[in-house]
Parts: structure tokens; sequence; C-alpha cells
């Protein structure tokens, strides 16, 4: 491999890119139109919320209201554990959308009447998610407080009142939620689009002929050519990014080079799929048909407008084939929850396995076409 | 690695290609010398562009073998593709970049020295008749600058072997003559030249052709040769008399085509060409044939066969095929 051939191709792809002004606008324009039309999306029916139950009451007055709420459905069980502390990293992990803590005293209070305090943790990155949450955990909570005060003391009123707290986003905003997923989402759009059509562009005019009959390599080929559209599509991501931070002061509570990390690391997998589709397209038609059939399934099944969690358990194991719902919990958890490495591994994990799947499969695929 | 001088530009033996249970190219074997313009001859599918693919090392022989420029194209295909030149009907060029940007992207590809482009590009953007033009899009140029324009980035890195995939197609006559002037020039300059077309005139200016059909090779020699040797029997060409031309000719094809001695007649314009075993025998036998239907003949006198005659010739030959099938290979050779 001679970087001295890659260069020229990519020299190449750049001046065809900038001649090409209508087109180099409308990637850079349509991010930031969704990104101010974005934000309006709503919000269906939420179910299977994972609760984290942090019980230091055991008592069955504590087991009752634990029980209260998952018998409404919306909430499953989700770990046992012994602290606040210990909820904060299961919501911090995902293990968990909330957490209910249910203080010492709880059992004793409730039985002779006197006011009892529970808090409720929410994970506010979601926030249509999680405006459903603190909505249920108070509802289920004071219907089940009064019962319980009813029952106890034949008293009207309440046992105890419920204190929901919002983790991250506090102020629920759908922008802070949804623009860290929208780079995600360009990302992957345009490094498709670009990637696949640059190459059946160049079969289509005949000019692919030319080339494999050069000295050049196919691996050659492929880096000068994903090197321009690459960079097209940090710059769009890069935009998108400032526009967010200029207009919706959307905050980076995370590490912002870790952020950039996992931007280039996620690039490697629409370059894959747009590589791929340019190998087994013979038209521009064709590449664009299954530029949709990778960008549609995407779009719905990411989590980025509809949680992966309220989805029924078939459609939410073939959310694993979608490549963007890994990246979407590492955009929101850097920006939003200021998270690291050290939750999000089994994120890069999956991106790896994923663009090492796609560009193996495109390589091995556009070898063949060129050989 | 130093250059081996062989004697041969190409040298293939038994070249056969088979694409699942059809043979492309059925053992093919010829040579072309050193500084040489090799037409190489054939209708559409007939095995032409899977020979070049396999010459230029992009695709592998299913048996056989092959050299270009002393290299195995199985083993040695990247030497060979960095010392070939290549240009196909399709003008591999960028629309969307300027003169210079085609040349300087060929350029890099091919590894060419900055002070060797400074010499380079010039002097072939003046081959093209486009020095002034540098910076114009490729888009606006016509067909016969862009041909040139393409064979200069064909050239840039001053190939030995010179790979032509229907170099014409769709340019109009002039430029045609003036990019064959070009091809002489570098043949000239000892660039060994392999050119593919169905072009008779073009045909006729090589120095050797190789006549390919249903995937074989099957005739070789240089145009003056094929027509002295390849040709079954004579060629006749009939004048019929001036009030029986048009519709009468019709007729007398019919009757042409009954007589024994005469192994193809065609329209020809206004006159007939009659393939026949002898014409000392035949013409008498035609003239009688014909007087007997009621049609006057002006004349019929032999004549040297063109190339594309004694090409019919030899597929009628080998084939044994119908006259439906000549007429048709008429049309596709584009007369």
């Amino acid at each position: 491999m001679r970087a001295s051939r890659i260069w020229p191709i990519a020299r190449k792809e750049f001046i065809q890119m900038f001649r090409d002004r209508r087109t180099l606008i409308f990637i850079l324009m349509t991010p930031l139109i969704q990104l101010l039309v974005i934000g309006y999306a709503t919000g269906g029916q939420i179910v299977n919320i994972s609760l984290a139950v942090v019980d230091q009451s055991h008592s069955p007055d504590s087991r009752a209201l634990v029980q209260a709420y998952l018998a409404s459905g919306q909430f499953v069980q989700g770990p046992q554990l012994d602290s606040l502390a210990q909820a904060k990293v299961a919501i911090d992990d995902s293990q968990a959308k909330a957490a209910i803590i249910i203080p010492p005293g709880f059992g004793r209070s409730v039985g002779t009447g006197q006011p009892a305090e529970v808090s409720f943790l929410v994970d506010g990155t979601e926030p249509n998610t999680a405006s459903t949450i603190i909505a249920a955990s108070q509802l289920i909570g004071q219907a089940h407080s009064a019962q319980v005060r009813a029952q106890t003391i034949g008293a009207r009123g309440s046992a105890f009142d419920i204190r929901t707290r919002v983790l991250y986003n506090p102020e629920l905003s759908g922008t802070n939620y949804q623009i860290p997923a929208l780079i995600g989402l360009i990302l992957q759009l345009t490094t498709i689009n670009l990637t696949a059509e640059a190459i059946v562009r160049e079969r289509e005019t005949g000019t692919m002929e030319q080339l494999i009959v050069t000295p050049i390599r196919p691996i050659e080929l492929i880096i000068g050519k994903l090197m321009p559209y690459a960079l097209a599509s940090l710059t769009t991501a890069l935009l998108v990014f400032i526009a967010g931070q200029l207009l919706f002061q959307v905050p980076v509570n995370g590490n912002v080079l870790l952020l950039f990390a996992f931007m280039l690391l996620f690039l490697l997998v629409p370059l894959g799929i747009g590589l791929w589709i340019s190998a087994v397209s013979q038209s521009f038609r064709q590449a664009q048909a299954l530029t949709l059939l990778f960008i549609l399934p995407g779009f719905l099944l990411s989590g980025q407008f509809f949680p992966i969690e309220s989805m029924p358990v078939v459609l939410r194991y073939i959310t694993y084939l979608v490549p963007l719902r890994y990246f979407l919990p590492v955009l929101r958890g850097i920006f939003l929850k200021g998270i690291g490495l050290p939750e999000l591994w089994p994120q890069g994990i999956g991106l790896v396995f994923w663009a090492t799947f796609f560009l193996y499969l495109a390589s091995s695929r556009f070898k063949k076409t060129l050989g | 690695m130093r250059d081996p001088h062989p004697d041969l530009a190409i040298s293939a033996r038994e070249l056969t290609r088979t694409f699942g249970d059809f043979t492309a190219v059925d053992r093919v074997s010829f040579d072309v010398a050193p500084g040489e313009i090799f037409g190489y001859l054939g209708p559409n599918g007939s095995g032409k562009s899977t020979t070049i693919r396999m010459l230029c090392g992009l695709l592998l022989p299913t048996s056989g073998n092959a050299s270009v420029l002393g290299y195995d194209i199985a083993r040695q295909a990247e030497a060979i593709k960095s010392r070939i030149g290549y240009m196909s009907q399709r003008f591999s060029l960028y629309n969307d970049l300027t003169v210079q940007q085609n040349m300087e992207f060929y350029a890099g590809i091919y590894q060419i020295t900055p002070e060797e482009r400074r010499r380079r590009i010039p002097e072939l953007v003046a081959m093209a008749n486009l020095t002034g033009r540098e910076h114009e899009l490729v888009a606006n140029l016509s067909g016969g600058w862009k041909q040139r324009l393409a064979l200069g980035s064909a050239i840039i890195h001053r190939p030995r072997m010179l790979f032509l995939d229907e170099p014409t197609g769709g340019v109009d006559p002039v430029s045609r003559r003036d990019f064959w002037d070009l091809i002489y020039r570098m043949a000239g300059e000892g660039v060994t030249i392999f050119v593919t077309t169905h072009y008779m005139d073009e045909a006729e200016r090589c120095q050797r052709i190789g006549f390919m059909y249903n995937s074989k090779l099957i005739a070789l020699g240089s145009p003056d040769e094929l027509k002295r040797q390849a040709m079954r029997g004579t060629l006749l060409q009939i004048t019929l008399g001036e009030q029986f031309r048009g519709a009468a000719i019709l007729d007398a094809l019919a009757v042409l085509d009954a007589l024994t001695g005469v192994h193809e007649a065609a329209p020809y314009g206004d006159l007939i060409h009659a393939v026949v075993e002898s014409a000392a025998a035949a013409a008498p036998q035609i003239h009688a044939a014909l007087a007997a239907l009621g049609i006057g003949v002006a004349a019929i006198i032999p004549i040297p066969p063109s190339l594309e005659d004694v090409f019919i010739s030899l597929v009628l030959e080998r084939q044994q095929a119908g006259r439906a099938e000549a007429a048709q290979l008429r049309a596709q050779l584009g007369t």
C-alpha cells in the first residue's frame, strides 16, 4: 500500500465534492435543518421500565410498596441494591431507568401513622420516558399511600410522600435529548450516502474500468475514496455539535475527546455499509434503494425516537443488529450523564464488531468486483 | 525488477476463459511483435473484451497462458499494469474535472515525478489539441477532443504497450482519422498497439489482424494475406441493367441463391456481390438464370474482396451457416 497513490484519489474526490456545490450545501444544510425541526417527537405508552430497588426497611410495608409499582405493569423488577450510590451506578450503566429508595424506618413510621418519605430516582436523558416515569411514580405511590393509611390507622390522607428526583437532564429538555442522537443519525446518513454514491458513480461513468487497469490496489482506492467523505461527515457532525451548543445550549457533561474517539469509531460502520452497497449495486438507483434499507430501520430501531425498553421483546433483540443503537447511548451518555469508558465499553465492543463486520464484508466483495 | 526484453510484445498460447458453462475465449493463440499495430476483430460477444481483460491482468485465464511485454499475465499482473496503457470507447475521463486535473490525477496514480509531469502533461495536452483549454471542464469537450484526451491520460506513463478497446466508437470520421494518425505515430516510436474494432476501414489500417468468432480465433494475418488466402472462391460484382434496379434485385437474389455454384449473394447498394466457386463457370450460369427471369445483366466482373467479404466467407465456411446469419453478421459489423 502506498500513500502516494492514495493521495491523488483523495484529492480528486475533494475536487469533485467541491465542484458539485449544490450537493455539498445540501449535505451541510440538511442536518442543520433537521436540528431545528427535531425535538418535537411524540412519545407513546412507556412500559417495561426497569426499576432498581433499594429497600433499607425490609418490612412487609416496603415490600408491598414495591409490589404496587411492579403490579402496575409499567415497571419491571430491576436490581436489588443496598444504597443510593449503587442505585445511581445502576442508572449510569443503564441497568435501570429508575430507582426507588425506601429508608430504614419506613415500616415503623407507616405503622404509627408518622409521615414517611420515599425517594424515587429517574433517568432524565430520555425526556419522553422520564416524564412518564415521573407521573407513574407519583400516581402509583400516592394511591398506595392513601390505601395504606386507610388500612393501618383508618384515617384519610397519605401514609408517606414520594419525592421524585430526576437525574441528568433535570429540565427534561427534548433538544438536550435529541441533539446528541442527531449527531449519530447524521454521521450514518451522510456517510452511507456519500460513500455508496462515490463508487457507484465511478462505475456508471466507466472510469472504474480505467482505474482497475492502473497499478492502483483496491485497498488504496478504497482508502483514497473514503477519506474525503469521512471528513465531510465529521464536519457536518461537528457543525451540528457546535449549533447544538450555540442555539440550544446542550450541555456536554462528559469528556469531549472520548466523544470524538467514539465518533471516529462509529464512522467506520457507515463507511463499511456504504462501501458494501457500492460493491453490490450496479446503478445509482440500486444504491439509493439499498441505502434506504439500512437507514430506515436504523432510524426506527436505534432508540432515537422510540425507547428500546418499550419495544416488544422480538424487536428489542433485533435492535442489536442496528449499529446506531450502540452509538446513541454513547452520545447521550457522554453529553447528558457525563459518563465515560467504564460504563460505555460494551457499546464500544458492539461498534468494533459491526465496523469490522461491514468493512470486511465490503472489502472482500469489493476486491472481487475489481478483480 | 529489470524489464525483460522479449522478442514478442504479446504471446498467447491456447488462452481459454470460461464463465460457468459458457466459454468466452476458446484456445486462442497468437503473437504480436513489438511496435506492431494488431487489430482484434469480431462481432459483439465474440470474446474480444474477455481477451483484453486477460491480457491486462484483470482476469485469470481458465487454461492456457499468455505473456505481455515478457510478463506472465497470471503471475505478474502488477508488472503488466504499470507498463501498459488502456483506453476504452467510454473515454474514462472525469467530466467534473478540468483537462489539467484529469491529467494530474492519472499522473498521480502512475506515480509520475513532478518534473516529468511538468514536461509530459503540456506535451499530451498539445497532442490532444487542447493547449489553452487546460482549465476547461471535460464535460464541455466534444467527442473527438475527449477521445484524444483519454488517449493522453492512458499514455501519460509512456507505456510500451497500448490496449485500445473500440477506441473510436461515437466519434466523427475526421476525428477518427486524426486519432489513427496519433496511433501510427506512437507505433513509429516503438509502442505496440492492440486494438479491437468492428469498423472494417480501421481493420484495414492494422498491420495484422486476428478475427474472433464464437469465442474462437478463426483467422490471423495481414489484411492482404487474408484477402488472398482466406477467401473461399471468387467475389463477383453483378451490375443489373438500368431498368432492373430496385425491386428486381430481390428477385435476382432469390435466383442466385438457388444456383449451386454460388455460395452467397448479397445486395451492395444497386449492385449484387456474389461469392462463387469459380468465376469462369459461374458468370455464364448467372447470365442465363437471370435472363430466364427476364432480368438483363449489364456486367459481371470479378473484384478483390474487402475484409468484410473475407470474414463473412470465413464464418460461413466454418459454421455452414445460413444466409440469414450472414446478413445478421453484416449488420453487426456495421455496414
